[in-house]
């Protein structure tokens, strides 16, 4: 093989590894829960998230902390749904709806516009909610916690 | 029954569906409605001498469901209208009186088992198209109370959701009547219509449950329900039965296991005063497994011990004693389901086969 066309096949590798780097960060996603600097959210676990989706009442430091369902974004809905609370958005649904019809619960409150949900938190004490990082970094709520990141598949 | 006790319960019925269909309006952020469908197309049973089951003809209900807020205190309705009945099932208040205890006062689910207060009427939220013999509505050939009007104090040994659950229950238990059909069947306390039916004796209940809420869900307990219920319109004098049951949720992602058993003590009273005493034991048991996004299908598997010289078991001929269940469920959207179901089942007369195909659906 002549140097030649051996460094038009380094380079032709180079540029497609590198290209296919590029896709593969961007496919990287970052979810976190965000809230007022009220909520000490560094002591809130995955599993006490997961508790305050499905419904059960969690305090931190003798305050009831509020969830909001983030529905501005309809993979961040479908992804938080399977990664923190292991469950389909369906079933996830069926199951809320099922346990207001069994005990009365309230449902909990969702939000479909970035800035209404960004201002409610700012507002509302004690709430939380979930965002893609990307998304906050945007945004002026700073009181954020990392709670999966991943790649997911187009 | 004269005209104004006929009249009454069908205009409360009307005053009922028209506060459950403009509440949505007025009571804004304070309130949930939801209405819940059911037909059963083809039920198909090859069972000549039919006496509790299903006809082979269309089955249609809808559940009007309805719940209020105010701080503390919330209010509940359930009114079910169907092809075969209308009835007002559930109208409850409650009081959170702390994190740990609610009163609620009103007609109810009694909290017997797992099956009743986990999915009342509401067929769409059950996986499968039926429910087991044994925890069967009281006006679908059911053998245990299932609606008791009182007083429950319900609550948690802390306010997070792992841990011990109870509830304890006050009110008056159904009676015995003879239906329109020449059967025997248990009738609950009418609150639409308090003065059908005979005397409504008491039942208390205590139910000691514990939940866990992580990766794996489950919901395990204990139930002891006492009761006298009144039975002067079939020839006796009255039914003492204890209850116990033990149950078993186990929730996994995918699948979910559901598991039940019951022990029935009975001593039937008669007018001369002589008692006859009796016990059987009923157990079933469930699995549920997701096989594609959309599809579940199920099984369950229900017997029943000691039934044959059970004097209260005798009182119902149309119960079943063993049955196989094995069935598919779709949901082809969002809020819609259907599911086709096969049961092959025995009663002590007779052994049949049925087929049901069963469209079910929650609105909004």
């Amino acid at each position: 093989m002549s140097r030649l066309k051996l460094s038009i096949y380094t380079s032709i590798l180079i540029v497609f590894l590198a290209t296919n780097s590029v896709i593969a960060t961007d496919r990287v996603k970052t979810l976190v829960i965000v809230s007022n600097t009220d909520v000490p959210i560094k002591k809130l676990s995955i599993g006490d998230i997961r508790k305050l989706y499905l419904g059960y009442p969690i305090k931190l430091d003798g305050q009831e902390i509020h969830p909001i369902i983030n529905r501005s974004d309809p993979l961040l809905y479908v992804v938080f749904l399977q990664k923190i609370v292991f469950l389909s958005a369906r079933s996830y649904q069926r199951r809320m709806k099922s346990e207001m019809f069994r005990s009365g619960k309230r449902e909990i409150p969702e939000i479909d516009d970035k800035n209404e949900l960004q201002k409610h938190i700012k507002e509302i004490k004690n709430t939380i909610s979930f965002m893609w990082l990307k998304t906050v970094q945007n945004k002026t709520l700073d009181n954020t916690r990392k709670i999966w990141s991943g790649t997911l598949s187009q | 029954m004269n005209t104004e006790q006929k009249l009454l319960p069908a205009l409360l019925t009307c005053f009922v569906c028209a506060c459950l269909f403009c509440t949505p309006v007025w009571a804004g952020d304070n309130a949930e409605f939801f209405l819940l469908f059911n037909i059963d197309g083809l039920h198909y049973t090859n069972e000549s001498n039919n006496l509790n089951l299903d006809e082979n003809d269309l089955d249609a209900g809808v559940d009007l469901f309805y719940v209020y807020h105010q701080k503390n205190n919330r209010l509940l309705v359930e009114y079910f209208a169907g092809t075969e009945e209308s009835e007002l099932e559930r109208l409850q208040y409650d009081y959170q009186l702390n994190d740990y205890a609610t009163i609620k006062i009103g007609r109810m689910y009694t909290p017997l088992g797992y099956w009743s207060t986990r999915f009342h009427h509401g067929i769409y939220f059950q996986t499968s198209a039926s429910r087991p013999q044994i925890v069967k509505n009281e006006d679908a050939g059911g053998i245990l109370p299932i609606h008791i009007t009182g007083v429950t104090l319900a609550g948690s040994t802390n306010s997070r959701s792992n841990g011990w659950q109870y509830n304890l229950m006050l009110g008056i238990a159904p009676n015995l009547s003879v239906n329109g059909s020449g059967n025997i069947e248990l009738s609950p306390f009418d609150l639409l219509n308090p003065h059908k039916g005979a005397q409504n004796n008491p039942a208390a209940v205590f139910k000691l449950h514990y939940i866990t809420n992580d990766k794996l869900q489950t919901d395990s307990g204990i139930s002891i329900q006492v009761q006298k219920t009144d039975a002067h319109e079939i020839g006796l004098f009255y039914i003492k039965q204890n209850i116990i049951n033990f149950y078993s949720h186990l929730d996994f992602i995918g699948k979910r296991i559901i598991a039940s058993g019951f022990y029935v003590k009975s001593r039937l009273s008669n007018p001369s005063g002589d008692e006859i005493r009796g016990n059987f034991v009923n157990a079933y048991l469930q699995y549920e497994q997701d096989i594609f996004t959309h599809w579940t299908a199920y099984g369950r598997v229900e017997n029943a011990w000691r039934e044959n010289n059970d004097p209260y078991l005798a009182l119902f001929p149309g119960f079943i004693n063993r049955q196989v269940v094995t069935g598919l469920r779709y949901d082809f959207t969002k809020s819609q389901a259907v599911n086709l179901e096969y049961s092959d089942a025995r009663k002590v007369s007779n052994k049949f086969s049925s087929l049901t195909l069963q469209w079910s659906a929650i609105f909004p």
